[in-house]
């Protein structure tokens, strides 16, 4: 309750146009957009000038949320609605231009001789999982990310984004069909590897899973 | 996928739909019926069980493992807020506005509000400042401001401040080229409606430049009282007030404080007179039989800043009289006389040059210097260099020679009004770049508001201050003080008695005959073409890199003429932000720019790659020809698991420098190319030798990273081993051992500079002042051989005797250590839309001789004669071979502390301890480092630096 509260006097002088209600808007929320906006479009440049579009559009209708759902929510609704933005500008952008240097755009995975860091097995494995789901499509990951990264109800999934809950579901269960495919495609692949270690085909492999946006 | 497609479509129709709904049958979401039947199902099909059952526990693997989440840069935080404030700033006024409006009054008021509020709200946090808030008129008006190029960009973010006020100037830069930064007054006038140049009027200006009176009277905003006293004075050309000031800089007294410790003497202080002066230089000087080993004071060369006010005083009170003057400036050729200051060659170069030998050598205890000396000299003196105003001021106005620096309004210009506004918000706001003409902000107000005086030390802020409360600039009598100063000058170099130079009368400054009619040529009207085409790529890129800035903006020029589609943008500055900066921020910034380092040490951070452009295309496209210029190994460091993310363009070396001057003194032979490490120590131990009772030593090592000194000992080994990866520490390898033995008998014969660090560490380095103890051991000459870091020219004062350059002795050692050359790369940011006219910018860039700080690395360069004839044939040959070291440098682990433990154990064995004991402890703090280094995840700063203080409890002491 008191946070409740707490934000309710926050976006009260945030109307007011009170500078340090905004300051402290920000700082409570702008890394929650920010990791939100990473994982979405999984380019650190462009979650942030997502993150500043969601505090505008954010700022901008304050006067229009009532306190009808958790704020929270509604925060998250508007980042995924101006990622979503990016994501349609994004594809419109990639068929006009050739983009022939654009290779590399996804993390990369390193090569364990390489990376002593690396080397502890449950972290691998993460890393892995998470890698894999930047290589589902936008439509699926989205979903993907809302479900399991923010644990948030398939429900309030399908209101975010303005689905069927079925069309949730759907999605949700698409993306793990792939991730089920991707994970076991580079499982093969590194039993491979090992064995012919050869680092170039190690690079083919992992070329392999680049995204497909 | 087709094979996929066909396996997925040949099971059953109702194992289909059980995969399909999992995600829905697991959150219950099912209606009971379609519920039962999946349990149902499941309960049977073995096959659709095992596939559930992986999937619902790869699902669980996914749930809130997210990673560590991601943060944002406090720069990122900063710069969004900021935008954000900016675009939403009108919107809420405008809604105030409509709700609140019951009549004009409130209205207007909520206007006057809605603008100082505005200004508060981009403020917030930020410095804060007045400006001249009145509007000239609602005409849209373009002003051009003439300046030199490294100012550009740090106008340009003001000008965008000043647009947010007034929306109708627009402000656009003029950058000089190197023949119009030499126009006088008249020409410069024609250049740009505001000049912005450094110093103050010559007496042309009063016609060139615009009288700025009427402007200032009519501007009820413009506080002149707040200024330096004197100081608008000084801006004026006769009587006419033709600048504004934008910043001062005192002359001072500064003073080495050893000096003073030695002769149990206080520190001079604000207050202090002219006979505490006298006794002070006179106590502060040391001779030893003919020699002087320290000067007490070195005036101010040919300039006269010293004595400057209190001539022009004396003959303002009592008109000029040569044997009065004589009778008061005596004391002063006296101490010249009794050499407590040295005398004048009477040639200005000369005498120019001595003084700063004198001061390198620490042979000063007091000498006349600017703010900016007063930086220049800390690089030797660190915190031992001191400052004081003149003696004498007391409550005497003017008693201090000051420096401003004014801008100015062309007499040409269609615009006095908004020039006259932009130049007043200049003087309100703190000097731009001050890093590089250190001055204070020409107002009080705003060097206190802006954090002027925190960025020095107390004592220091307190002289400046003083001084520019009692500013002296442009006296009433200057014709006839630099009258005396010829006469004093003659006095001082003993050509003359002061009675017999001084000129029985002088002449005073000729009355200025009234300007002719103003008739000033028009200012040029602004360029259009400076706002870019839409077929024209514009390359914004950081210049900052670069150790001269002008002659890159000579070639960006260059360049820019050669190409139609490209246009090159200098830019110098970091907007708004202070400190912590790196090449990933950069991105963000430029599209492309050079940085010290080599794309392959950001191999685990994927940011690097997801902020530039892979470059193999590019360089795929060019000529084998081209591609060829690069050593293979150069290229290699830059790659990213394959692909080539920089274009190596040069590499600061390290060379060994000697004495040529003491080598041929001492009748030996000069180091060769190929030369050994025995041939290296027999020449350190030949030259090392006790002149005058102090030690010359035979070579000095670099006390930065004493890790280095192995690569000269004969048949050392590492402490590490390089090939694990982390590298594993073998201090208890019996070649270590010997190797120290060896050090420490060269230390012990005077061939070697002992390495003490006395285990002073900050932030993982050592105590930076050794290094400036062992400049001054060159610089006195009593070193024959040391260690020389290749970088930009500029490094103090120049050596008073002939040096050589020799590589390093050969050894079959591996380049592992911190003194391995450091590459410079040139990267394009992903930022940029179209990286070809980068890359084209960049190439043209790599091909020139002299813009980059230590050794171009394109072969053609290496092989021109203009390279080789800049540096000298003997240094090209060891530059050459050095910047090929770069190969071995690839495994370095920038963050290992095993350097300092190396220094720990140079350090207990010079001070007699066994170098076995020794590396037995080391070797222990080094394998529980390393045992907690490799558990960490992803190695972060903080968790390296834990595991080291878990290892080394001491290193805590910094």
């Amino acid at each position: 309750l008191i946070n409740n509260l707490d934000i309710q006097s926050i976006l009260n002088g945030c109307r007011r146009g009170d500078v340090y209600a905004f300051e402290r808007l920000f700082d409570r929320y702008e890394n929650r957009v920010y990791d939100l906006a990473c994982a979405i479009l999984g380019n650190a440049q462009e979650a942030q000038d997502a993150t500043q579009d969601t505090f505008i559009r954010v700022l901008e209708r304050l006067d229009s949320y009532q306190g009808d759902a958790a704020f929270e929510t509604w925060l998250t609704a508007i980042a995924v609605n101006c990622c979503r933005d990016r994501l349609r500008r994004r594809k419109a952008r990639r068929w006009l231009s050739l983009g022939i240097l654009d290779h590399g755009a996804w993390p990369r995975r390193h090569g364990r001789e390489q990376d002593p860091a690396y080397l502890a097995e449950e972290s691998e494995e993460r890393r892995a999982l998470w890698q894999a789901v930047g290589h589902l499509d936008d439509r699926l990951r989205l979903s993907f990310i809302l479900r399991y990264r923010y644990e948030m109800p398939c429900g309030e999934i399908a209101k975010m984004l303005g689905l069927a809950v079925n069309t949730v579901y759907e999605r949700l269960s698409q993306a793990r069909r792939r991730l089920r495919e991707v994970l076991q495609e580079a499982e093969e692949r590194d039993a491979d590897d090992a064995e012919n270690a050869d680092n170039e085909n190690n690079q083919r492999s992992l070329r392999h899973l680049r995204p497909n946006f | 996928m087709l094979t996929k497609l066909l396996r997925w479509l040949s099971r059953p129709a109702v194992c289909r739909m059980v995969d399909d709904r999992l995600e829905a049958y697991l959150d219950g979401a099912l209606s009971p019926s379609q519920s039962w039947a999946i349990t149902a199902h499941l309960e049977e099909c073995g096959r659709c069980q095992a596939l559930a059952r992986a999937d619902s526990a790869r699902l669980e693997q996914f749930r809130g493992l997210g990673g560590r989440p991601r943060v944002l840069s406090r720069h990122a935080s900063v710069q969004i807020r900021h935008n954000v404030r900016r675009r939403l700033y009108w919107r809420y006024i405008m809604q105030q506005t409509q709700r609140s409006v019951q009549g004009f009054v409130v209205l207007g008021l909520l206007v006057v509000l809605a603008a100082g509020s505005y200004i508060w709200w981009q403020q917030q946090g930020e410095w804060q400042g007045a400006g001249g808030l009145q509007s000239a008129s609602d005409e849209e008006v373009t002003i051009t401001m003439a300046g030199y190029p490294v100012y550009q960009v740090a106008y340009e973010n003001l000008a965008r401040q000043f647009q947010e006020r007034h929306a109708n100037v627009t402000i656009q830069y003029v950058a000089l080229d190197e023949q119009t930064a030499r126009f006088g007054p008249a020409d410069l006038a024609t250049l740009a409606d505001v000049l912005l140049l450094g110093g103050q009027p010559p007496p042309e200006g009063a016609t060139a430049f615009l009288d700025l009176a009427p402007l200032a009277a009519a501007d009820l905003t413009f506080d002149a009282s707040d200024f330096w006293p004197g100081l608008l004075n000084a801006c004026r050309a006769g009587d006419v007030q033709v600048g504004l000031p934008l910043q001062v800089s005192a002359s001072l007294i500064l003073f080495d404080r050893a000096a003073f410790d030695a002769a149990g003497l206080a520190y001079p202080a604000p207050g202090w007179g002219w006979e505490e002066f006298r006794q002070a230089a006179d106590v502060l000087t040391v001779r030893e039989g003919e020699v002087t080993r320290r000067y007490g004071f070195l005036d101010s060369g040919h300039s006269l800043l010293l004595l400057a006010p209190f001539i022009d005083g004396l003959i303002g009170r009592s008109g000029y009289n040569a044997e009065q003057m004589a009778a008061e400036l005596e004391w002063y050729v006296a101490l010249a006389r009794r050499g407590v200051m040295p005398t004048h060659t009477g040639d200005r170069v000369a005498d120019t040059t001595n003084r700063d030998v004198l001061i390198a050598n620490r042979q000063a205890a007091m000498w006349v210097g600017s703010q900016s000396d007063l930086y220049a000299w800390r690089t030797i003196y660190g915190d031992g260099l001191g400052a004081a105003p003149y003696p004498g001021g007391g409550s005497l106005a003017g008693s201090n020679s000051a420096t401003a620096r004014c801008a100015f309004i062309s007499a040409g210009t269609s615009h006095p009004e908004a020039a006259w506004l932009w130049l007043h918000f200049l003087s309100t706001r703190p000097p731009v770049m001050a890093e590089l003409s250190p001055g204070a902000p020409a107002r009080p107000s705003v060097a206190g508001s802006s954090g002027y005086w925190a960025q020095m030390g107390s004592a220091t802020a307190a002289a400046i201050r003083y001084a520019l409360e009692r500013g002296f600039y442009v006296g009433p009598a200057m014709a006839e003080v630099r009258s005396v100063g010829e006469a004093l000058n003659r006095a001082l170099s003993g050509r003359a008695t002061l009675t017999e130079a001084l000129p029985a009368t002088v002449e005073s400054q000729p009355v200025v005959a009234p300007p002719p009619p103003a008739t000033p040529v028009a200012v040029a009207t602004p360029k259009t073409t400076a706002v870019p085409d839409e077929d024209i790529l514009v390359v914004d890129y950081y210049v900052g890199g670069h150790p001269d800035a002008a002659a890159v903006g000579a070639l960006a020029r260059a360049f820019n003429e050669s190409q139609e589609h490209i246009m090159v943008r200098l830019q110098t500055a970091f907007p708004n932000v202070q400190g912590g900066f790196g090449v990933l921020d950069m991105a963000d910034y430029y599209d492309c720019f050079i940085w010290n380092g080599w794309a392959g040490a950001y191999t685990h951070n994927a940011a690097f790659t997801e902020k530039f452009y892979n470059l193999d295309p590019l360089m795929a496209a060019e000529t084998a020809a081209f591609n060829q210029e690069f050593d293979e190994a150069h290229l290699e460091q830059n790659r990213i698991d394959g692909t080539l993310y920089a274009l190596p363009v040069a590499v600061q070396p390290y060379v060994v420098q000697y004495n040529a001057d003491l080598l041929v003194e001492l009748g030996l032979a000069p180091p060769v190319p190929g030369w050994t490490p025995d041939e290296f120590w027999a020449l350190a131990q030949a030259a090392a030798h006790i002149n005058g009772g102090r030690q010359v030593y035979g070579f000095i090592p670099n006390n930065l990273r004493s890790d280095d000194l192995l690569l000269f000992v004969p048949g050392a080994e590492h402490f590490i081993d390089i090939d694990d990866n982390p590298p594993s520490p073998t201090f208890d390898d019996p070649a270590v051992a010997r190797a120290l033995t060896w050090l420490a008998s060269m230390v012990e014969n005077g061939a070697l500079l002992p390495v003490d660090t006395n285990r002073s560490r900050t932030n993982w380095e050592y105590d930076r002042s050794r290094q400036q103890e062992q400049y001054s051991l060159i610089v006195q000459g009593r070193a024959a051989m040391w260690v020389h870091f290749v970088g930009s020219g500029a490094g103090g004062p120049r050596l008073p005797f002939n040096i050589g350059t020799a590589p390093f002795p050969q050894t079959h050692l591996d380049q592992v250590s911190g003194l391995g050359p450091v590459p410079t790369m040139a990267v394009i940011s992903r930022r940029t839309a179209d990286p070809a006219g980068c890359w084209e910018w960049l190439k043209f860039l790599s091909a020139q001789p002299d813009v980059f700080s230590g050794v171009p690395v394109r072969r053609s360069v290496q092989e021109s004669p203009v390279w080789r004839a800049g540096v000298g044939e003997e240094a090209a040959v060891a530059y050459q071979i050095m910047a090929e070291w770069s190969r071995h440098s690839l495994q370095y682990w920038a963050t290992h502390p095993y350097p300092l433990w190396w220094a720990d154990a140079l350090h207990d064995v010079f001070s007699g301890s066994d170098p076995a004991a020794v590396l037995q402890e080391i070797q222990a703090k080094a394998e529980f480092f390393y045992a907690c280094y490799v558990r960490l995840e992803e190695p972060e700063f903080e968790e390296v630096k834990g595991c080291l203080l878990q290892a080394d409890p001491e290193i805590q002491r910094e």
